[in-house]
């Protein structure tokens, strides 16, 4: 059977259902994509091939007798290098771990291998996450499968691209300010940002702890539902996951959506929106018409607000969270003579941290100083409240929200490394649903005249992943932008 | 909203423990000058009868039963250190001259 990483993951699990073929096969068939592909791609930082085939052979035998754990059973994945795996290298793309092998899996990963997941191995991102293009990883970009010049997106580029390009069904990432819908939308596939708390983070290294969240890639809105559900719900390590039910995502995806209504909120169709975006965003919410859902203009007035508070608030938890690698508990030995504990420190971070991380901690530092706090973090954290209360009341008249991702598609490598404001506004999309921690999906909705992937994201309340993998899905029903594939 | 200069870079990179130098001092001086001046904007929004949001599901002070559980062994964990271990300890005189 010839393209078997091209598969869904859905598809897959018939296939090892009906023994066409063997978890074995694709996960060979995998890792021999990878080692043609990956060079090129730079998706995976580290590869698992031994512990993989061991995974696969063992899910072989619960093949053929009939034992399947259920439908991730022998399906091959990636997992982002901020994720702790037990025995295997974990670096959050930061030279201050190189050499960090966690003792411990995260709850999100051991859930998964509970459900049979082939871990292929650990993909790129930008540094501790901090980024949105994977060019602030210590180990190298990740380049866009349908154009090598391009970014893949970030942070968790490493795991779109893996999906992308063939090098996994799903893939593991997390988003704590669009960093799963963001590189979904540059690489033409579905990305899940879950409600804040849906899914643990335990295990997961923490970058701005009020706002992370844990996700998948996958091919389909299906697929991404199925690794979701074995993901999601309360974990005793992590308080901040409440004992909210974790319904069937897939028993409500093909609902019927006539008479749904859709928000578009204009905030997110102005300046600074690539036209070609806007068409195909448009075009997608003629597809919803046809379903018969009735589209609504509305507006969330304090959206321009939303990426400086995050870039106050993220920073200032960052900075917090990173103090752990200090090269006692966590970190490299620096190089030179240490003087002192406190040199000992300064070496070690300042070596081991690139510059983004550097600039993010100094920038959390400060307004989190005294006589700065009230200025920066605690207005910040009012205006949250504001940006929250706006999607609370939009939300009492329409179902979902369907906006643009990014406002283009993806950029060229080195467009935007030197300024790091205009980095940072690439994210203005995805923020405001970050910052009131509700739930939202990449979805592919057609391709620039340059053939690369345009998102759609719906956004929907706290805990309404069915509803928006409902609405995903159906679209998916309707067209085929998740079908194409990038010619590597 | 104050300026930041090289020195008070220094300062806050010492606060956050990271040994800048003073190249990188005035790089990272020029870039949050520009990131704070993009906060500004913050400035219109009246908040005097706003509340801070702390959580965002709504949960409250969540409590567990004070019960010790073992995860991993301390051995295990202490092995994410680089420093060298004795007695199941850090041996964090290795880091500093004597």
């Amino acid at each position: 059977m010839s393209q078997l990483d091209q598969l869904t993951l859905k598809k897959a699990a018939e296939g090892i259902r009906s023994g066409e073929f063997k978890p074995s096969e694709l996960t060979k068939s995998l890792l021999e994509r990878i080692k043609r592909i990956n060079p090129d791609v730079n998706s995976y930082l580290t590869v698992t091939e031994e512990q993989a085939m061991e995974a696969a052979s063992r899910a072989d035998v619960r093949a053929s007798k009939g034992e399947l754990i259920g439908l991730l059973d022998g399906i091959p994945a990636g997992v982002k290098d901020i994720f702790n795996t037990k025995g295997v290298r974990s670096t959050s793309a930061s030279k201050i771990l190189d050499n960090f092998i966690p003792p411990y899996d995260a709850t999100s990963v051991l859930r998964l291998k509970n459900q049979g997941m082939i871990m292929l191995g650990k993909t790129n991102t930008d540094e501790f996450a901090c980024g949105g293009s994977t060019e602030y990883s210590a180990y190298g970009v990740t380049k866009n499968p349908w154009n090598y010049e391009c970014v893949a997106g970030g942070s968790s580029g490493g795991s779109a691209a893996a999906v992308a390009a063939g090098l996994g069904y799903y893939a593991l990432g997390s988003d704590t300010g669009g960093s799963i819908r963001q590189p979904a939308s540059f690489c033409g596939v579905t990305g899940v940002k879950v409600t804040y708390g849906r899914v643990s983070r335990s295990g997961v290294t923490a970058m701005a702890s009020s706002l992370d969240t844990i996700g998948a890639f996958a091919r389909t809105v299906e697929d991404a539902a199925i690794v979701i559900g074995a993901m999601a719900g309360n974990d005793e390590k992590d308080s901040t996951t409440p004992d909210v039910v974790v319904p069937d995502y897939l028993s409500s995806l093909e609902n019927d959506l006539a008479g749904k209504t859709i928000g578009v909120p204009s905030e997110y169709f102005s300046e600074g929106l690539d036209s070609e975006v806007e068409a195909k965003i448009r075009e997608a919410l003629k597809v919803y018409e046809s379903l018969g859902c009735k589209i609504k203009e509305v507006s969330l007035p304090y959206t321009k607000y939303a990426v400086a508070i995050y870039y106050i608030i993220m920073p200032a938890e960052l900075s917090a969270n990173l103090s752990r690698m200090d090269g006692i508990r966590f970190g490299i030995k620096p190089d030179g003579e240490v003087e002192d504990i406190l040199d000992q420190y300064y070496k070690t971070r300042n070596q081991g941290f690139g510059d983004e991380v550097k600039r993010r901690i100094l920038t959390g530092t400060y307004v989190l100083s005294a006589g700065y706090f009230d200025a920066y973090y605690k207005k910040a954290q009012k205006v949250r409240t504001l940006i929250i209360e706006d999607f609370a009341k939009v939300f009492q008249d329409v179902d979902v929200l369907m906006t643009p991702v990014a406002p283009t598609p993806a950029f060229k490598i080195g467009a935007n490394t030197s300024d790091p404001l205009s980095m940072y506004l690439q994210d203005s999309y995805t923020i405001p649903a970050s910052v009131a921690g509700l739930a939202g999906v990449s979805i592919p909705c057609g391709f620039s005249s340059a053939g690369l992937p345009i998102g759609l994201q719906i956004i929907g309340p706290q805990f309404s992943e069915s509803e928006i993998f409902n609405f995903g899905h159906r679209y998916q029903m309707e067209t085929d932008w998740h079908e194409k594939r990038p010619n590597v | 909203m104050s300026e930041i200069n090289k020195d008070k870079i220094k300062h806050i990179a010492h606060l956050a423990r990271i040994g800048i130098d003073d190249e990188q001092a005035e790089k990272y001086a020029k870039q949050m000058n520009g990131i704070l001046d993009y906060m500004k904007i913050l400035e219109e929004v009246d908040t005097s009868n706003v509340k801070m949001t702390t959580q965002v599901t709504g949960l409250k002070s969540v409590m567990r039963s004070d019960e010790v559980k073992q995860y991993s062994s301390p051995d295990d964990l202490l092995d994410c250190s680089v420093l060298s271990k004795l007695n199941h300890s850090i041996v964090v005189k290795a880091i500093i001259k004597e």
